[in-house]
């Protein structure tokens, strides 16, 4: 099985304060999203919900999501 | 900001991506089926005809207009094209990037530059010559977005 929140850190790795948007697997982030548990935050309960809605439209093989909604759902991995 | 770049980028390098999520958190989804992309980015221009300027007709340039055209290979099958045709028959707007690398790379040190905006897909023909693939020809326009940062196009870096 695909080691989502493994893809996600890579994904993560190397990127900066000043870069807006970083690419993920596809696959790896549906899944991350699937299996992040729920914000404490609504509006972080917003952000997933939203996040999980465009990755339920997408396609190819990578995506690009912002950098800060990124590591709010990394955080949100066990 | 300091660009790294010391080699020519090449066209096939560029990507379009559209917005498969909402305009808060945005999903940027590939548009991987499209050969070249004929950009338009120009101000319009006025003359101005006093006798002030020595006997010269000058110019100024107004507002800028910005326009993506690109041709596709007409695939029922392709889910980019499916989500852009449905936005075209619905006048949808639709959010998108055209980025000089992948929305996870780029030439320069903090991402790829490119253009981010709303558009109106302004054409979507199906082209059905005899002795060829059938190919569809699209193009956007720069439109009236739903959001402040995006009434004129935002930049990552510089264009």
């Amino acid at each position: 099985m695909l080691d989502y929140k493994k893809a996600l850190a890579k994904s993560l790795e190397g990127t900066n304060e000043d870069q807006k948007y970083v690419g993920v697997n596809l696959d790896a982030w549906r899944l991350c999203l699937e299996n992040a548990s729920v914000p404490e935050k609504d509006a972080d309960k917003k952000t997933l919900d939203e996040l999980k809605y465009g990755a339920g439209r997408a396609s190819g093989d990578h995506v690009g999501v912002r950098l800060d909604q990124a590591k709010m759902v990394f955080s949100l991995l066990a | 900001m300091t660009t790294t770049i010391t080699a020519p980028v090449m066209g096939f390098n560029g990507k379009a991506y559209y917005n498969s999520g909402t305009h808060g958190s945005p999903t940027w989804s590939l548009v991987a089926n499209l050969g070249d992309i004929k950009v338009t980015d120009e101000r319009t221009t006025k003359d101005i005809e006093v006798r002030s300027q020595n006997g010269f007709a000058v110019t100024v340039a107004g507002l800028r207009k910005l326009s993506f055209e690109w041709s596709s290979v007409y695939d029922p099958a392709d889910a980019a094209q499916t989500a852009l045709r449905t936005l075209y028959w619905a006048n949808t707007n639709v959010e998108m990037q055209f980025l000089d690398g992948l929305v996870s790379g780029g030439s320069y040190t903090n991402g790829p530059n490119g253009v981010e905006g709303t558009f109106q897909i302004s054409k979507f023909p199906r082209q059905e010559e005899l002795n060829n693939a059938m190919m569809v020809d699209m193009g956007v326009v720069l439109t009236y977005g739903d959001g402040t940062n995006w009434l004129v196009p935002t930049r990552i870096g510089s264009v």
